[in-house]
């Protein structure tokens, strides 16, 4: 688990940082780009801005991907400070696409870490239900709430179940919505790979929560 | 379990249609297809009912901010140098490592018909040097002091320089009549010097019985010692495996071949943590 040392420092230090930094310079740009290339000359609260956008879609893809919230926020945080190092790599097109590549690859190592030093068994990966990571929604009744929870428990079992490649494909397209083309550039294949592997990444998925439909919410279940 | 046969769609045009994907004539030969086949529409629920699901799943609140520090400097686990430069250097050093293959056979083989020549001409520069040798061995015989080189002219000058015939001169002579065939007489080793009608220049009569004896043997010590023999030959072998060994050639194409392999390890290492 990579970090780095300042930034360790400053979390022993107990510093808050639930949100973002203050800033002393005044940031005009808003648009994208004005913030990419602000970014490219040093400017960290420009990054600090681009990192607001994406942050959650990026923490997102890491724990559908992980199933592992520690490992998720890990990867999510060597993703933007790969992005930040390696911003002049960024020759344009979508930003999202080329940030979520990184953020892929984050996902991957872990992966590969995992595979190395296997520490944690399947059950250890599940979501605790006495500590669920979903939002919790004012106007949502209690029942729904759990069955939710259960649903997404249920769901994330049958996605840790998948090859990564057709997990992160299925997570791009049917849980963040990219359309087939950005899959591609983020995933680095082609077109026919992202509906090939999509194709088989639904019908995997739809054979387990057939074999556990049990496992599902009654109005859930196929 | 839905079965797939060729009466039914396949499951990518079913994949495809949910996200509105096919060409239109494509999909309306599926929806054409779902209207007649039961299996196919449970299938496409399923499939639908799947993504619906996973569209549905909520989004994790974050555990923290990931904006960066204002302290915070990215430190460089490792060198971020592209994987296309690394291939890229693999390549000029393979492509130089063959430059050097063909430089040496190319240049190195001249040079070695350099050495060949060279080596093979030594024996007769020596020779000549020998044949000096021969030549005062033969004057010696002869009884008279060998001719230094440029004073030839000088022999017939004065009577009292003039080698006189001996035995010695008339056993070396001998077989000197076989190899002189130009039509001159044969010389009398016996016949003293005979002064003759003076020369152009008041030159004493030259012995020339004397002075072909003695050419004689210049040429028979000449051919002696220009004829190749083996032991050059064998020497130069012997010489030319431990030029080879020790060559620059070599020298350099082992520092080129060892930094090719590096860079190629290095690069296949970058290209499969990319993998």
């Amino acid at each position: 688990m990579r970090r780095f040392s300042v930034w360790k420092s400053q979390q022993e230090t107990g510093q808050d940082h639930n949100g973002p930094p203050p800033f002393a310079g005044q940031v005009q740009a808003d648009d994208e780009k004005s913030l990419i290339d602000l970014s490219k000359k040093g400017q960290r609260e420009a990054f600090n801005l681009l990192v607001g956008r994406y942050e959650r879609q990026v923490y997102n893809l890491s724990l559908r991907m992980l199933a592992d919230p520690e490992a998720a926020a890990d990867a999510t945080q060597d993703a933007f400070f790969s992005a930040y190092s390696g911003l002049r790599g960024f020759k344009g097109g979508s930003f999202r696409a080329w940030l979520l590549r990184i953020a892929t690859n984050a996902c991957y190592d872990q992966l590969r870490s995992r595979k190395r030093h296997p520490s944690q068994s399947l059950e250890d990966l599940l979501f605790d239900p006495d500590h669920p990571i979903d939002f919790e929604d004012a106007a949502e009744r209690p029942e729904e709430y759990a069955l939710r929870q259960e649903l997404g428990r249920t769901i994330q079992n049958g996605l840790l179940g998948l090859p990564p490649e057709q997990r992160v494909v299925l997570i791009l397209s049917d849980v963040q919505g990219l359309s087939y083309e950005e899959i591609a550039e983020v995933t680095k294949s082609s077109l026919g790979t992202v509906k090939s592997r999509l194709s088989r990444g639904r019908a995997h998925l739809r054979d387990y929560l057939l074999q556990n439909r049990e496992l599902l919410p009654g109005k859930y279940r196929p | 379990m839905f079965k797939h046969n060729h009466s039914h769609e396949t499951r990518d045009n079913l994949s495809l249609y949910i996200d509105h994907r096919l060409r239109p004539a494509d999909t309306l030969r599926v929806e054409r297809h779902l209207g007649t086949c039961p299996a196919c529409r449970a299938e496409l629920e399923s499939l639908r009912t799947t993504v619906a699901l996973l569209q549905h799943l909520p989004a994790a609140e974050l555990p923290r901010s990931f904006a960066l520090p204002a302290t915070a400097v990215p430190v460089r686990t490792r060198i971020m140098l592209p994987r296309a430069a690394f291939g890229f250097a693999t390549a000029c050093a393979a492509l130089l490592l063959l430059v050097l293959f063909g430089a040496e056979a190319f240049y190195g083989g001249a040079a070695g018909e350099r050495r060949t020549t060279t080596l093979v001409s030594a024996p007769a520069s020596d020779a000549r040097y020998s044949n000096t040798a021969q030549t005062s061995k033969a004057a010696g015989a002869l009884g008279a002091e060998p001719a230094a080189p440029g004073t030839a002219g000088t022999l017939g000058t004065n009577d009292a320089t003039l080698p006189k015939p001996t035995a010695a001169a008339a056993s070396a002579a001998a077989p000197a009549p076989a190899a002189n065939r130009s039509g001159t007489s044969e010389p009398d080793p016996n016949a003293s010097p005979m002064p003759k009608a003076a020369l152009s220049g008041g030159a004493s009569p030259l012995p020339t019985g004397a002075l072909e004896t003695g050419t004689t043997a210049l040429q028979q010590a000449t051919s002696a010692e220009t004829t190749p023999t083996a032991v050059p030959a064998e020497a130069q072998d012997a010489q030319q495996p431990a030029s080879l060994a020790t060559s620059p050639w070599r020298t350099a194409e082992l520092a080129v071949g060892l930094i090719a392999l590096a860079l190629a390890v290095i690069w296949l290492v970058l290209l499969r943590k990319a993998a």
